[in-house]
């Protein structure tokens, strides 16, 4: 009688469905991820037990960042584009149509008027290396609102939220909502953004 | 592997059937799982999954008039003045010409917040003439050394106490002045 011996198989596992599944995954957050372009500046913000979430779309940001600067964004490269075409027609800026471009994919802005074309006419990596000095918002000479103007001019939907480093002073942050209520741009109702706080 | 066979002038065939040999269809998958993993880790570092939270406000419209502006009944009154170093100067009521009196307190909730709940108690507990319960109404009003986090602090304190109305005042100069007479006073704690 032949001695029933055991079958020797290497032991392969079917790797078929793991890969199935990394390969799902990977498409969910590939698709899910939203690549942060860039800011110019790191802001701390403070934290609050608020748990409103931010809406994704049409927003407006006025970034103030520890050194009490202002810095400006909003969403959607189509509206950037139209917006700084108006706006460079009304402040007469003469921008070209690929600094116009430049602006339309970039993220926060913080240059005054008069010095915005040859930033937006530098090359991305030389533009990084500039220290930008914020949009000028006092009363006297303030850019900051025909910003705001003219971006909520181009999308009446815009909301405006202010995205405050939490060691800003509060002066720059009455300033920017003194700027806000201004009797032309009339933004009564704004949000601003927070971490949330930890349960302790 | 497939061998060409030279027939050899019309001999006859070798029963044989050549066949190709079977490879087995598996293929080694573990480098394509590493792969997969990988980038999976990579998409799951980089997607910020939280969203930021927001606070919205809603500021009056600005006033054009004195008329236009709202009053504030005395005893319902509860102003906050934020100053350096997370420090609150607090005073019930309202500011009498050449006679502030301000408390001091902090960011915490033995101190500021223990002040708003037992003055919204006993407002709450006083009725106005329609019979119903009078509304404590706080006023926040920020010194320029106070700092960006301070505001939204005090905000959130009044979200989380449930303060029915309160408001972002400019600061009054002689408030100011008194603030930093007091900071000077006590320069410690």
């Amino acid at each position: 009688m032949a001695k029933v011996k055991p079958h020797r198989k290497k032991p392969t596992l079917d790797m078929t469905p793991v890969v199935d599944l990394a390969f799902l995954l990977v498409t969910f957050f590939m698709l899910t991820a939203k690549f942060r372009p860039d800011e110019p500046v790191v802001v701390d913000m403070p934290s609050s037990y608020a748990d409103i979430k931010i809406p994704d779309k049409n927003i407006l940001t006025l970034t103030v960042s520890k050194d009490n600067k202002v810095f400006f964004n909003v969403d959607n490269k189509n509206n950037r584009l139209s917006f700084i075409s108006r706006l460079s027609e009304v402040r007469g800026l003469n921008l070209s149509d690929e600094e116009k471009n430049s602006f339309a994919i970039m993220s926060s802005v913080g240059m005054p008027f008069n010095q915005l074309k040859s930033f937006l006419a530098m090359e991305p990596d030389d533009r990084k290396a500039v220290q930008q000095p914020g949009i000028p918002c006092d009363s006297a000479n303030n850019e900051l609102k025909d910003w705001v103007l003219y971006a909520r001019l181009t999308n009446p939907k815009l909301r405006v939220a202010i995205k405050g480093d939490g060691d800003a002073n509060y002066p720059i942050i009455q300033k920017v909502i003194a700027t806000l209520q201004d009797d032309q741009v009339k933004v009564n109702r704004f949000n601003l953004i927070t971490n949330l706080e930890k349960e302790q | 592997m497939a061998e060409v066979q030279d027939s050899g002038g019309g001999g006859k065939k070798k029963g044989k059937k050549i066949r190709s040999k079977k490879h087995s269809t598996h293929i080694d998958m573990t480098p394509m799982v590493d792969l997969a993993f990988l980038l999976l880790t990579f998409f799951l570092f980089t997607t910020t999954l939280s969203k930021p939270q927001t606070m919205e406000i809603i500021m009056p419209d600005k006033p054009k008039d004195e008329v236009d502006e709202t009053k504030v009944k005395a005893s319902n009154a509860l102003t906050l003045i934020l100053s350096k170093d997370n420090k609150i100067f607090y005073y019930f009521g309202v500011p009498e010409a050449g006679n502030l009196q301000m408390e001091k307190t902090s960011f915490s909730p033995k101190g500021i917040r223990k002040i708003l709940i037992d003055k919204k108690g006993e407002v709450a507990a006083r009725r106005n003439s329609k019979g119903e319960p009078e509304k404590l109404t706080v006023l926040i009003k920020a010194t320029e050394a106070a700092k960006y986090k301070n505001v939204v602090d005090i905000l959130d304190e009044m979200n989380i106490n449930q303060i029915p109305s309160y408001a972002i005042v400019d600061i009054m100069p002689e408030e100011a002045g008194f603030v930093k007479g007091l900071e000077q006073q006590a320069p410690t704690n």
